[in-house]
């Protein structure tokens, strides 16, 4: 007898971000969509970033902590030097302007797994318009807000390709900046250092196209 | 991210009772918080949110100079004991040259029942949008306050006025050392002429460094009252207004207590009831006026109120710390603990917890001015009840815990 195999219809509102947290989780939906030339979207994914690393949990427990400069927090930074940290009006800052790719929103063409101690990206794509290179726009957020189950805020970087050839995007992470503690030395400006928070391997990569942008959304979440 | 709920029942050291769950609790503030620390914004563009009082207060992540270390107390949730005073910075100032230190401000002082883990009496259904505990068991010892009573109040002795109408607002700026919920008040009053419907409201208080105190814009909770009832002499009226929504008062914050008679005139006002202290005043009432737009506040003038309300009994608030920060590949953890001790004589109901935690800010008016509010960042429901005998300690503690 021949098994007959039907499925039923059903309308409904999908909402993927809830489907992707567990009740009580805390993380960040990475929305990832490629526009071309003339503004129409030619890809876009929305998948759960799974990678907060441990400069994420240091630099949490150094502001929840405060953390004192006699008593500071040594940190593994993007440049894989360990820095004595403190709390700091700086903690956490991500607010990076156009062409800076040291911080904030950040994109590579690594494709090795995270793993918690990662404290960069595997290999950083750098900013402008020669070869292997993307163009990093400023870093914008989204306000704050609750609806439902979810409270979430965002933050939005564009990388666009100048370069005359296809880039593929594997890898994305979140640098932060943090003071460093100088405590016999309070006269100093110069003591910010930058810390991965965050990286996300994209399975396949991206590809970004010569004259396409890719915008990169990381909706940091809690779901109650 | 996930954390884990850990709530221990101990008596003389021994480990009663164990119950161990996810948290379901990270909220709206955690966010609010984070994003002025990603965003950087500066004291001209500060970020507005609802504190634990329920008024709306713009913070940011400024700090002033180049020599204080940057600081600022935001997200900080580490506390010490009750009622020990936490100076949490949000400015600095200069106390001569070449030395430099935070400024206290009464916004800079919090007692630590203020922030970290706090516990709770309440059953609302937790909400991403949470600001505050349901209803917070305050540091103490005190036992439940049942039924509605007198708590803040300043009574006797009036031998004068002041007189409110159209503009001229008038309000007493309470200070409470102790929580309760605030759901009625009681003002000594009466009338000339025809004053109108008068408006009572409570409001939180935002300090600076260079000039007085200023009420907050938006009322906590307002209601109306009949002034042309009120009596036109002595021996006046104790009129009493009740809150619609009570107010649940946390102690360490100003708040006051406003008075205004919109439709009123110079010849149609109500006559507030007050005592001229001749700089004998309370430490934690005083007067405030505002005129049109200009503020001013005397200690010497003690408008009689009084503030009705109830409220749970107390646990003792210990510290909160955090520790045991252990990280091995693809794992990550760290503890934040707060024991609460009942020394109330009876027993309590714990029913909700949570964690509240610092925003500061900075003055643009007033570069080396600042200070710290505190905002709601996580609740949890805690079901079954858990109830603490007298003589107990409940240990709660929040796990955070991260895998790649």
């Amino acid at each position: 007898m021949d098994a007959k195999v039907k499925a039923a219809k059903k309308v409904g509102i999908k909402k993927p971000d809830c489907e992707l947290f567990l009740p009580g989780e805390v993380g960040a939906v990475l929305e990832l969509t490629v526009k071309r030339k003339d503004g129409s979207v030619r890809e876009h994914r929305v998948l759960k970033s799974k990678s907060y690393v441990r400069q994420f949990l240091e630099l949490l427990l150094v502001q929840m902590n405060m953390v004192s400069e006699t008593h500071p927090m040594s940190i593994r930074d993007t440049g894989n030097n360990v820095r004595e940290v403190a709390f700091s009006s700086y903690t956490f800052g991500c607010n990076a302007p156009i062409g800076d790719d040291i911080y904030g929103l950040v994109v590579g063409s690594g494709t090795t797994a995270p793993t918690i101690d990662d404290h960069a990206l595997e290999t950083q794509i750098a900013h402008g318009t020669g070869g292997g290179q993307i163009q990093y726009g400023d870093v914008a957020f989204g306000l704050p807000t609750a609806t439902g189950s979810v409270s979430h805020f965002t933050l939005t970087r564009d990388f666009s390709n100048g370069s005359g050839a296809t880039i593929t995007v594997n890898e994305i992470a979140l640098y932060v900046r943090a003071l460093g503690s100088q405590p016999g030395n309070y006269y100093s400006r110069d003591s910010i250092w930058v810390f991965m928070t965050i990286r996300d391997v994209i399975a396949g990569g991206i590809d970004v196209l010569n004259g396409e942008t890719l915008t990169v959304n990381y909706r940091q979440q809690a779901t109650i | 991210m996930r954390t884990l709920l850990t709530l221990d029942r101990i008596k003389d050291g021994t480990l009663l009772e164990r119950r161990r769950n996810w948290s379901r609790s990270f909220t709206r503030g955690l966010w609010d918080l984070l994003y002025v620390a990603h965003a950087q914004l500066q004291a001209a563009s500060p970020y507005p949110c609802i504190d634990i009082i329920g008024a709306e207060k713009e913070i940011d992540s400024e700090s002033q100079g180049n020599r204080a270390r940057y600081y600022k107390s935001t997200l900080r949730i580490a506390a010490p004991s009750g009622s020990c005073g936490a100076s949490l910075v949000g400015g600095y100032a200069s106390i001569n040259s070449g030395t430099y230190a935070a400024k206290h401000l009464p916004h800079s002082i919090l007692p630590g029942e203020c922030f970290g883990i706090q516990v709770g009496g309440g059953s609302a259904a937790v909400s991403p949008g949470d600001r505050k505990l349901d209803r917070k068991i305050y540091h103490g010892t005190r036992l439940v306050i049942g039924a509605t009573q007198d708590i803040d109040y300043f009574d006797t002795g009036d031998d004068g006025d002041i007189e409110v109408y159209g503009t001229r607002e008038y309000g007493v700026i309470i200070l409470p050392t102790r929580g309760y919920r605030l759901s009625a008040v009681q003002l000594l009053l009466y009338r000339e002429g025809s004053p109108g419907t008068l408006t009572v409201s409570v409001r939180g208080i935002r300090f600076n460094y260079s000039s007085y105190p200023q009420m907050e814009d938006d009322d906590i909770v307002s209601v109306t009252t009949d002034g042309d009832t009120l009596p036109t002499t002595a021996p006046y009226e104790w009129r009493e207004v009740t809150f619609p929504t009570p107010v649940d008062v946390q102690p360490g914050f100003p708040y006051v207590i406003r008075l205004v008679a919109p439709s009123g005139t110079s010849t149609n006002s109500v006559h507030w009831r007050r005592k001229y202290g001749a700089g004998e005043y309370h430490p934690r009432y005083w007067f405030i006026q505002k005129t049109n737009t200009y503020y001013t506040t005397s200690y010497n003038y003690q408008p009689m109120f009084r503030a009705r309300g109830t409220a749970l009994a107390e646990l003792e608030y210990g510290g909160c710390e955090i520790f045991g920060l252990n990280i091995a590949n693809p794992n990550g953890q760290f503890n934040i603990r707060r024991l609460f001790r009942n020394e109330s004589g009876g027993i309590i109901t714990v029913s909700e917890c949570g964690i509240y935690s610092i925003g500061s800010f900075r003055m643009v008016s007033d570069e080396e001015a600042g200070g710290v509010y505190s905002f709601c960042i996580g609740r949890d429901l805690i079901s079954p009840v858990i109830n603490v005998l007298n003589g107990e300690d409940l240990a709660v503690t929040y796990t955070p815990q991260i895998t790649v």
